[in-house]
């Protein structure tokens, strides 16, 4: 469906990219949609952006995509399936209170969930000024620093929050926030 | 086995120690406040061994009391009106953990205007919170209900807990004869807990209240909660066999009444239903078939049971102690559902709303159903409900009113 005017590449990139909000994704899926003009998919993707504060620029490059997007999509007729796939309806029985109960019996199990998706703000350490002397280790509610073995400390991105207490504990100033969401 | 004068919230507390009970958080409200002072004074001399702890709040006590059963000790705890509703949050919060422990609601009318007579809404706010409901008429119900109620409680198939509910006054501040059950027996009845459900201890990590953020796994929990309180109609079932055994006294989920030949029955629940059994004997030496089936069991509803007693009458009225305003009573939206799918559905329903805030149910407005019922026609569509009141309270009323200050010279009349 991909055609002459935009690479595969660019979609597949923008597609790929484990940002908060994809623009080029959510683009594809009103083009497929055929419900949505391009003004209007311009001016959600303006709306949208401009609440999480990011720079004019980054918004271009955004909407810059979205048309791309928008455009290298051919017009597709989605015919509805006349008959719905059959998929099995459960009949729920009671089962044991110890399964039926929303209680966790197995430790060490908490790493698998990457808490990091939901993160807005994002903390970076400036290490030319890190003094090494691990308050934001200490800090940290989530255990998502650790120190390496020189001492510096080395944030777990897939699991800090974003909470940014690290930043607010370092008395040196060097850990610096950014906005998480990318420009796709 | 001791008969002794119990008002209904010293038959709660009997309930509790003989249960052994070995946690009660507690927090005072009236007309509550005499069930948790027993309580403490039998923790105080020893009758009770364990713990009992005064809390900030109600939201914190019934927090409190579903933590504690977390930890797999024997927990009760009590509570009122108001303070059912401050700790509605709690009731949902453990319910969700599946623990079984006991609370008891004394029964009284919500604010605003406060007051401090029993109706049903408050108990009634709880009734989606995944507790069972056990209704009850008498201070001897009180005391059995109690520790049925644990029994229901800490069986594997429900793991819940249970809501005793008794109406301020009309029982919790009045004495009648009330058999304390032998210990030993109930020791029988009910064996020390042995909890089903995973515990707190210190050698095993166990992580409660967590968050599953994802609507198929909490789909999956809140459909077993639904299944676990299905389950307790079974198991009250049991239960009830094996307390009538031990101690003669049988309890259905629901109670008839003078059933047998009934033609028009009234459908009440609590206390107040001792006030339509007197009508009903009233009528009956009028030659009338009338009859009454007491609603004792809230959650689960014993549909099927209902529908069977039901279907078949001519004429069913419901007197709700509760007020749904812009619906009506609360009870009888139940009842006529569980005869919707029935094909000898009475011709005739009607809703009826009295008693709120502790409010007489007299002869004149028992009468004044009995006569609404019997000039009902099948097929009249929707009829609003009825709410019962009489001319001298409407007339007590305008004269507080006036003492109040209204009607203002031109401003109402
Ligand atoms: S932002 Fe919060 S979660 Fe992330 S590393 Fe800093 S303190 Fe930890
Ligand atoms: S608090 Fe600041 S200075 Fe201290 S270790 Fe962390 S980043 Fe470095």
């Amino acid at each position: 469906m991909i055609s002459g005017n935009t690479s595969a590449l660019t979609i597949a990139e923008s597609l790929g990219k484990a940002s908060a909000l994809s623009v080029g994704l959510g683009a594809a899926a009103v083009r497929l949609s055929g419900l949505i003009t391009i003004e209007q998919l311009r001016e959600a993707v303006q709306m949208e952006l401009e609440e999480l504060g990011l720079d004019a620029q980054v918004i271009e490059e955004n909407l810059r995509l979205a048309e791309e997007v928008y455009g290298g999509l051919e017009n597709v007729t989605i015919q509805p399936e006349k008959v719905p796939p059959k998929e099995l309806v459960h009949e729920m029985a009671y089962d044991h209170v110890l399964l039926g109960t929303p209680s966790i019996l197995a430790p060490g199990n908490a790493e698998a969930r990457q808490t990091g998706s939901w993160r807005v703000e994002r903390p970076e350490i400036n290490y030319e000024h890190c003094t090494r002397c691990g308050l934001c280790f200490v800090g940290c509610p989530d255990g998502a620093i650790a120190l390496d073995e020189q001492g510096y400390p080395v944030i777990d991105y897939d699991h800090c929050k974003g909470c940014l207490i690290c930043l607010e504990q370092c008395p040196r100033h060097s850990i610096v926030s950014k906005k998480e969401v990318r420009s796709w | 086995m001791v008969r002794k004068m119990l008002t209904g919230n010293a038959a709660a507390a009997w309930g509790a120690r003989l249960a052994q009970v070995e946690y009660v958080p507690a927090f005072p409200i009236t007309p509550q406040t005499e069930i948790i002072e027993s309580l403490a004074g039998w923790f105080a001399d020893g009758a009770l061994t364990g713990k009992f702890v005064t809390m900030d709040s109600e939201h914190s006590m019934v927090t409190a009391a579903g933590a504690a059963a977390t930890t797999g000790v024997r927990t009760f705890t009590a509570t009122s009106s108001q303070g059912l509703i401050y700790a509605m949050e709690a009731l949902y919060t453990v319910s969700g953990w599946r623990v079984p422990f006991v609370l008891v609601n004394v029964s009284r009318g919500l604010s605003s205007p406060i007051t401090l007579g029993p109706d049903h809404n408050d108990v009634l706010a709880a009734r989606d919170a995944g507790f069972i409901q056990i209704h009850v008429e008498t201070c001897q119900e009180v005391l059995d209900s109690v520790l049925m109620a644990f029994r229901i409680a800490e069986d594997s198939r429900v793991s819940l807990p249970v809501l005793v509910n008794l109406d301020g006054f009309f029982l919790s501040f009045t004495r009648e004869p009330v058999e304390i059950p032998n210990a030993k027996l109930v020791q029988e009845f009910l064996p020390a807990f042995r909890p089903h459900h995973p515990v707190f201890k210190g050698s095993q990590s166990v992580a409660q209240g967590v968050a599953v953020l994802d609507g198929a796994a909490y789909s999956y929990f809140r459909y077993q909660m639904h299944r676990a309180v299905e389950n307790a109609l079974e198991v009250h079932e049991e239960v009830a066999e094996d307390f009538y055994r031990l101690f003669g006294r049988r309890y259905g989920a629901l109670e008839e009444y003078r059933m047998e030949d009934a033609e028009t029955v009234l459908v009440m629940a609590g206390s107040f239903s001792t006030k339509g059994k007197a009508a009903v004997n009233r009528w009956r030496d009028q030659g009338r078939k009338v009859g009454l089936v007491r609603l004792r069991l809230i959650r689960p509803q014993p549909a099927a049971e209902l529908a069977r007693l039901l279907t078949g009458r001519k004429a069913v009225g419901v007197i709700d102690q509760n007020i749904s305003p812009g619906l009506g009573g609360i009870l009888y939206q139940e009842v006529a559902g569980a005869l919707a799918s029935t094909s000898d559905r009475p011709p005739v329903m009607r809703s009826f709303v009295g008693g709120l805030g502790g409010k007489d149910i007299s002869p004149a407005e028992f009468d004044r159903v009995l006569e609404v019922l019997d000039e009902a026609k099948s097929g009249e569509g929707h009829v609003p409900c009825e709410l019962l009141f009489t001319d001298a309270e409407y007339k007590q009323v305008r004269t507080a009113l006036s003492v109040a200050g209204k009607p203002l010279e031109g401003r109402a009349s």
